[in-house]
């Protein structure tokens, strides 16, 4: 880096990441040839120490939990976790055991170091990795201060990255672990004792490379990084820890995958229209490998967390597992390219349109997609012909809904449809509903239809019964049994 | 002790400039919600800051579907769909019929009807409606709501700036209601509403409005005329098929014996 950019480093310990969970409560220990490499809270309380050998932590733990070291497996937790860093910088580069973030120009748009960091451990801590996270004007300044622990000077803006550097450890530079002893045995234990030895004398004796990596902690050095690119596609997996039988629990998992794909949806300035949740079930002896798929369509691009799990957990509720899960992928099947959305200046209501759309989303994903529907006129005659109620959909909303026209706008109707007609029983001959009707005008004569098997041949009145409601009833021209006394109601004026 | 009267804040004369904080028992609301006008000046001048208020939830009292509560909120739902905002009908008892709501000047564009058959669903569309705020107004039809629920949804209305119409059953009348307005809607002669508003922000008002709603031109003459007549002497358009198809099979009967 060219210039001295204020770098957060974040260290990312993908020990037995996959037992994280399960594991929490257990004392738990990673294994690489027979010694002890890491070992979590629990092992560390029993007094298991880095660099046991395996037999004598388990003397010290009966319940010890020991895991082998799977490589590929923390070169694929730390690519979720950038996909994650993804949200707050573009610039990302990935280490052999951590992740470095350039945050210095995103400090504005997340209002502030102390909110940024918030934001980011929380959603680490949601994907399941323990981090440890430190921030410095330089890269390498702060990939040291990370590997200091808990015990390093507090980092403010205004400090010098002297004051910063200077108490830590010699243990944190990674060049400097062959010579450890050596450096301690002349009285050299902090990073300022060492940059206090002659420099020639450093690179006679411990080599350039300690050196270098002096120097770029110190900014004295440029350093160049290899960012972390975006894959082209998103498709990613999680395998559950135990077998899931509620899909409610699922959301869970689901919700580590959402991250993940936001945080790629941001680095690649676009949105989702569509994603699918793959479920894996257990496979057993009848049913091989089967998955159940949730396919999520959103009418309107998004790339809100919360807005998708929102609408996942309506799905989910409604699923009904066939077999226990034991696998989440999720695939973004619709992407669109969206730039950031823009924040107002002065702090407006949602514009109408966007958060219609959105309530639209989540009503449908729980009452299913066709409880939510749109009016439209239909040039026909009969009354229950004459308009459409369809899906809603807001793309086509936006044209002309009546493309019809109004086909007979001037005449008498009335604001209530019923669904069904209700055959209405007569007394003295007249028709009867709560009371005697008393109708109000001649008969309007409704005979269309003949053309698609729904024939109406109707006489339409408009009747007023004595508690002062207006009615809309019809006669049938042609009376058979069936029909009882011919008048139906269909309608108030409402 | 003698202290205590002139100890008070402010006299009566300084109340005015504290329109907001204070609220006398003979006045109408205080005027911080926005309101919009119904559309009926006899009904604006009892409702509290002239017109129906936002944010809140507002209960129809109705005894049946169809008395004439759409031809009431027409002018209001015209004017709000005309600005270009949304009106939701939230699992409405029939159907709307769109040709006759585009003849009230309602812009079918921009309605959007949700259908939720289970009371548990209907709760929670309509909390989420209020929460979304994304409405011009929202009528929903809560037949079933009990009064939690209706506090759930006063909550959630009051993040809002749409106007929120809540229709119930007449029945519910005596319940009490965390609704701050509710009305009480009856048909009346010649296709007019009786409108009687139980509560209110503001003193009691006891006697029904008669409003004039919107009546389709060709009802008005009959309507006038079916007001000075009973209805039972009105003749009677139906044909007694029954009693002619009777005596037409007599007649047959008597000329196939004759025969």
């Amino acid at each position: 880096m060219p210039q001295l950019p204020l770098d957060t480093a974040l260290r990312s310990q993908a020990r037995h990441e996959a037992g994280t969970d399960a594991a929490a409560e257990r004392p738990a220990v990673v294994c690489e040839r027979k010694r002890v490499r890491w070992c979590n809270r629990v092992a560390e309380d029993a007094g298991i120490q880095p660099g046991m050998s395996d037999s004598n932590a388990h003397a010290l733990a009966g319940d010890l939990l020991l895991l082998a070291r799977d490589e590929a497996l923390e070169v694929r937790a730390l690519k979720e976790a950038s996909l994650w860093c993804l949200h707050f910088t573009p610039h990302v580069t990935l280490r052999d055991t951590g992740i470095l973030l350039e945050v210095a120009p995103s400090l504005r748009l997340f209002r502030g170091l102390n909110r940024l960091a918030k934001q980011l451990l929380s959603g680490m801590q949601e994907l399941g990795l323990q981090v440890q996270a430190a921030c410095a004007p330089t890269a390498t300044g702060a990939w040291v201060r990370a590997q200091g622990g808990d015990d390093i000077p507090a980092y403010s803006p205004r400090s010098p990255i002297e004051q910063l550097l200077d108490p830590l450890p010699l243990w944190v530079l990674q060049y400097a672990q062959p010579h450890l002893e050596t450096l301690s045995g002349i009285g050299c234990t902090t990073l300022a004792q060492l940059r206090g030895l002659p420099r020639k004398g450093i690179t006679r004796r411990f080599g350039s490379a300690l050196l270098r990596e002096l120097d770029r902690a110190y900014g004295l050095e440029p350093e160049v990084h290899a960012w972390f690119e975006a894959p082209a596609t998103f498709d990613a997996r999680l395998e559950l820890l135990a077998r899931v039988e509620s899909a409610e629990a699922l959301l869970f998992a689901v919700r580590r995958l959402l991250l993940q794909l936001t945080g790629w949806l941001t680095a690649r300035h676009a949105a989702v229209t569509g994603i699918t949740v793959q479920l894996h079930h257990e496979s057993s002896r009848h049913r091989h490998g089967r998955s159940t798929a949730v396919q999520l369509t959103l009418g309107m691009p998004s790339r809100d967390v919360e807005h998708l799990t929102l609408l996942l957990r309506e799905r989910l509720a409604r699923l009904d597992l066939a077999a226990p899960v034991i696998e989440v992928s999720l695939h973004a099947d619709q992407v669109v390219e969206q730039a950031a959305p823009n924040t107002e200046l002065f702090p407006m209501p949602a514009s109408d349109a966007e958060s219609t759309e959105r309530l639209v989303e989540r009503l449908q994903s729980r009452l299913g997609p066709h409880a939510v529907q749109q009016l439209s006129l239909f040039a026909d005659h009969r009354p229950e012909c004459s308009m459409r109620i369809s899906t809603y959909d807001g793309k086509r909303r936006q044209r002309a809904v009546a493309q019809n026209g109004l086909p007979h706008s001037a005449r008498l109707r009335p604001t209530w449809l019923l669904k069904e007609p209700i055959a209405l029983i007569t007394r003295h001959h007249k028709p009867f509903y709560q009371s005697p009707l008393q109708l109000l005008t001649g008969a309007e004569r409704i005979e269309a239809g003949w053309w698609d098997d729904a024939l109406a041949a109707r006489d339409y009145f408009v009747a007023q019964n004595d508690r002062h409601m207006l009615l809309w009833i019809f006669r049938l021209r042609t009376i058979d049994e069936s029909a009882g006394s011919g008048w139906f109601l269909h309608g108030f004026f409402g | 002790m003698a202290a205590v009267p002139s100890a008070l804040p402010f006299s009566a004369p300084s109340m005015p400039l504290l329109p907001d904080v204070v609220w006398r028992g003979d006045q109408m609301g205080a005027a911080r919600s926005t309101t919009t006008a119904s559309g009926f000046q006899a009904l604006d001048r009892e409702l509290p800051n002239g017109g129906w208020p936002a944010s809140v939830l507002i209960e129809l009292l109705l005894e049946q579907p169809g008395v004439g509560e759409l031809r009431l909120l027409a002018p209001t739902l015209a004017r709000i769909t005309q600005a270009g905002k949304t009106v939701i009908l939230l699992a409405p008892p029939h159907l709307p019929f769109a040709a006759a709501l585009a003849e009230l000047g309602i812009d079918l564009k921009k309605i959007i009807l949700i259908e939720a058959d289970k009371p548990t669903d209907r709760i929670w569309a309509v909390e989420q409606a209020l929460k979304s705020a994304s409405f011009g107004a929202l009528l929903c039809w809560l037949p079933q709501a009990r009064a939690d629920h209706l506090r759930r949804l006063q909550l959630a209305a009051a993040g809002g700036e749409g106007l929120s119409f809540v229709f119930r059953p007449l029945a519910e009348q005596q319940q009490s209601s965390p609704a701050p307005l509710r009305i009480i809607c009856k048909p009346a002669p010649a296709g007019r509403l009786s409108v009687e508003i139980i509560k209110r922000r503001g003193p009691v008002h006891l006697q029904a409005i008669m409003l004039p709603l919107a009546i389709p031109h060709p009802l008005v003459k009959p309507l006038e005329r079916a007001m000075t007549r009973p209805a039972f002497n009105s003749p009677s358009y139906a044909v007694d098929r029954s009693a002619l198809a009777a005596t037409a099979a007599r007649h047959r009967a008597a000329l196939a014996s004759q025969a």
